[in-house]
């Protein structure tokens, strides 16, 4: 067990700690100056590249995360981060388009949500607050994708059911997203309650994690980088 | 690896040497049995001129009268016998050390001297008199069988069916004939188990071969001959057989038969004579060799004996001189391949002739014919004939194996060839197709940013240069070059999606600006998902229109509540975007007309249908989407 593990939950008296990797001086100065002006925040720091980055994630609750970074790829700093125990971190992309294939990609390294650049600062506020609060958000596109690629791969998927299969009710709750849909309206249109639907939002996230995680091992097993009768 | 398949080219000789050969054969049939006639008592010949003189010391010497005489035996027999008297002049019975070398016995011969019975080897003599005596012996006459002065000694062997000649039997100092029984013995007995060890892994490559090779006829005698060859002389190793001496009989009538048909079929490969030669030359001379030797077997006929064999001999002969012709012919124009004929042929002909030498060396009197000609040639000139041929053939059957092979591995190789050549041209297809899908997906974008983001920006350069526009103006005009920006990226999204999907997606766009303005946005996507997404552009075109009608439902319109609808109309796709704005009379938009035109425009570019409803409670736009 590591220390990040025994540490204790977030204790709402307590400001979250928030770091910021971008590597845009501009947007990283409108980042921080949004964080520092709410109240419950405090910016515990802000790094240009990868390198400092991975020196931040140890000391902060959420990690405001840039992916394109001048000596790497942000995936890679998720990646480690959840690698090294890291679990509850809250990490939170931030992206100019929340286009479908990298938010797709960012769920599946482990991410717990992502933002838009340039928006408001309610925007920001909300989105912190929301992953700080157990949510997950799942843009129509992205919904559809996931819908679209379990539809694709059910029949013969080699990953077991448990984990490579989304219930009926995550189904139902991702295809109402994916038509356009808020959270408050599918949980009226399903006739459940807000937070159940976050929950299976959330669920759906750590099984997208989960499974790329089992599906890089199929594929390892598959291209003979792993053997297991060896 | 050149593509030339070369074939070993099989050699076809002229009908004259074909001729050649036969008559070569004739003709030598002819001379032996004319030898045979004029010289009838060759071995007495012989004996009489046996050369005594090279002994240093002689203790004895050969009696003027010393005959060979078909006398009776001592005691009577029950069988073919024939006895040779020798008469010795011995000094001193001590110190002669004489011996007998008997070249060809088997077990039955007897030694009679001065009457008495010196040796013997009776085990079979008695019932089973054989015709070719196999082990040569050297028997030592003992000093107390001679007396001092004129010694008789009678040899009983087993004699021809038709002359009662003295097999290879010599009389000698033991120093002076052990070489020549070494010799003997090399060559007969111990060549025995040779020829059969030979014979047998011949046999072997020659069946092997026997689908390979087209003529059937030759490799059926060759095989054959092969076989019984190798019967035969596991039969004379056999001493005590148990069975009738018939069968040797059995198996020299065969093997005279069947090297018969070898001859003529090679002979006929060789000519490539035609088919009923081969058949007729066959089967009459099968016929002839096979009744001839059954007749001399079962009747003891001179006649046939006398054609038997001198036919022998003269195939002999002839085959030592065909080899003969063969081995130098290869020595100066054959390949490398043919190494082991020409080892094999003149195996064959050194045997041969070093048979015909040793029983030629100290007794052979001079300007004489061997009496042994025809079994030497036959016997050595047969093998090395059947030798050399199975090993042509084993050499021309493995260049053709070779050649099977390597028209394997072209083949092999040329398909590899054509499915590399099919691999890459099916890489360049696809990388062509590659690039035409690039090219036309980059061609829509720079289009659709041309369309939209491009002018934007251009617009709002200029009037940011003329300093004419407010920073609000200036902030408005940016926000909208990247909320148009979002759509296209968004259209890029949607490949794969519904168009309820594409619209969700809009709608995430658009919900801040509704909820900034203090608009409640209404969503009602009925639960059908049929219209699937053929293409980004439709999708862009289609959120372009909706981006401008929401645009100016908030602006213009004033609008407090849009509601957005996406349901089916006799199978169309209908859109429905509702506000509750001022409106306006569409008959009366002129100045703003603008961006009316703008989504007129664009929905006619994507084949849908633009209509526009507006009354004071509102507006209504409708978009018909057709299947």
């Amino acid at each position: 067990m590591t220390a990040e593990h025994q540490r204790l939950p977030p204790d709402p008296t307590m400001p979250v700690r928030i770091a910021i990797v971008e590597d845009d001086p501009v947007l990283r100065g409108h980042l921080a100056d949004t964080i520092e002006n709410v109240s419950g925040f405090d910016l515990c720091g802000t790094a240009a590249t990868l390198e400092q980055g991975l020196r931040l994630v140890t000391r902060c609750d959420v990690l405001l995360l840039d992916l394109a970074l001048p000596d790497g790829n942000g995936l890679d700093l998720i990646r480690q981060a959840r690698a090294r125990g890291l679990q509850d971190l809250k990490i939170i992309v931030i992206t100019i388009f929340a286009d479908v294939r990298n938010v797709v990609q960012v769920i599946e390294a482990g991410a717990d949500g992502y933002l838009l650049k340039g928006g408001s600062l309610t925007d920001c506020e909300k989105a912190i607050r929301d992953v700080m609060a157990g949510g997950a958000p799942i843009s129509p596109a992205v919904a559809g994708h996931i819908l679209a690629r379990v539809r694709h791969h059910a029949p013969a998927a080699p990953i077991p059911a448990t984990t490579g299969q989304l219930t009926e009710k995550e189904t139902e709750v991702l295809t109402e997203l994916a038509r356009g849909y808020s959270y408050k309206e599918v949980a009226q249109r399903l006739d459940i309650s807000h937070h159940t639907v976050a929950d299976h939002v959330k669920a759906i996230y750590r099984k997208l994690s989960v499974n790329s995680r089992s599906e890089a091992v199929f594929e390892a097993m598959q291209s003979g980088l792993i053997d297991f009768n060896g | 690896m050149a593509d030339a398949t070369t074939y070993p080219e099989i050699r076809t000789g002229s009908w004259w040497r074909g001729a050649a050969l036969l008559a070569g054969i004739v003709l030598s049939v002819a001379v032996f049995q004319w030898a045979h006639a004029s010289l009838p008592n060759v071995a007495q010949y012989r004996l009489q001129n046996m050369q005594m003189a090279s002994l240093p010391a002689p203790d004895y010497a050969l009696a003027s009268e010393a005959k060979f005489n078909a006398h009776a035996p001592p005691f009577q027999h029950n069988g073919r016998f024939g006895i040779s008297r020798i008469i010795i002049q011995v000094n001193d019975p001590k110190t002669a050390n004489l011996a007998l070398l008997i070249g060809r016995a088997r077990d039955n011969y007897e030694i009679y001297v001065n009457g008495q019975l010196a040796e013997q080897a009776i085990g079979v003599l008695s019932s089973a008199p054989t015709l070719h005596g196999f082990h040569p012996r050297l028997v030592r006459l003992l000093p107390a069988f001679l007396v001092p002065g004129s010694n008789a000694i009678d040899v009983l062997v087993a004699r021809n069916a038709t002359n009662a000649v003295l097999r290879d039997v010599y009389v000698g100092p033991v120093g002076e004939l052990e070489p020549h029984y070494r010799l003997y013995k090399l060559l007969t007995h111990d060549n025995a188990e040779i020829v059969a060890l030979l014979a047998g892994i011949v046999l072997v490559f020659a069946l092997a071969l026997t689908s390979v090779i087209d003529n059937r006829a030759l490799m059926t005698a060759i095989c054959l001959t092969l076989l019984l060859f190798v019967l035969r002389e596991l039969h004379a190793l056999w001493v005590n057989y148990p069975w009738p001496q018939m069968w040797r009989d059995v198996y020299l009538n065969a093997i005279a038969a069947c090297l018969w048909c070898a001859c003529a079929a090679f002979i006929n490969e060789l000519t490539g004579g035609p088919e009923w030669l081969r058949r007729w030359f066959l089967s009459i001379g099968f016929a002839v060799a096979f009744i001839d030797r059954a007749a001399y077997s079962l009747y003891d006929c001179p006649i046939a004996y006398g054609i038997g064999s001198n036919l022998q001999a003269a195939c002999g002969a002839g085959a030592l001189v065909f080899m003969t012709w063969r081995v130098i012919r290869h020595y100066r124009h054959a390949p490398d391949a043919a190494a082991i004929e020409i080892f094999l042929a003149t195996t064959g002909l050194c045997m041969a002739l070093a048979t015909l030498a040793s029983q030629s060396m100290a007794f052979v009197p001079k300007g004489m014919p061997n009496v042994a000609l025809d079994e030497g040639f036959s016997q050595f000139g047969a093998m090395a004939i059947i030798l050399f041929i199975a090993a042509n053939l084993a050499r021309h059957g493995i260049t053709i194996y070779q050649m099977a092979a390597l028209n394997n591995e072209t083949l092999t190789r040329k398909v590899q060839e054509k499915e590399q050549a099919l691999a890459a041209q099916h890489e360049a297809l696809r990388a062509t197709e590659h690039e035409n899908t690039l090219a036309a997906e980059r061609g829509r974008i720079m289009s659709d940013v041309h369309d939209g983001i491009g002018s934007q920006l251009l617009g709002l350069l200029i009037q940011a240069k003329s300093a004419q526009a407010s920073p609000e103006r200036l902030v408005d005009g940016l926000q909208a070059a990247l909320d148009d920006l979002y759509l296209v990226v968004d259209s890029l999204d949607t490949v794969e999606g519904s168009l309820e999907t594409a619209l969700g997606t809009f709608r995430t766009r658009i919900e801040p600006k509704c909820a900034a303005a203090g608009v409640t946005l209404t969503w009602d996507m009925q639960g059908h998902d049929t219209a699937r997404i053929t293409s980004p552009t439709v999708v862009l075109q289609i959120c372009r229109i909706l981006q401008e009608a929401v645009s100016n439902a908030i602006r213009h319109g004033r609008a407090t509540a849009l509601a957005l609808s996406l349901s089916s109309d006799a199978g169309n796709t209908v859109l429905t975007l509702k506000d509750n704005g001022k409106g306006f009379d569409p008959a009366n938009v002129t100045g703003k007309g603008r961006g009316l035109a703008n989504m007129r425009k664009r929905a006619l570019s994507i084949g849908a249908t633009f209509e526009m409803s507006g009354s004071a409670a509102g507006t209504t736009i409708r978009l018909t989407l057709p299947v």
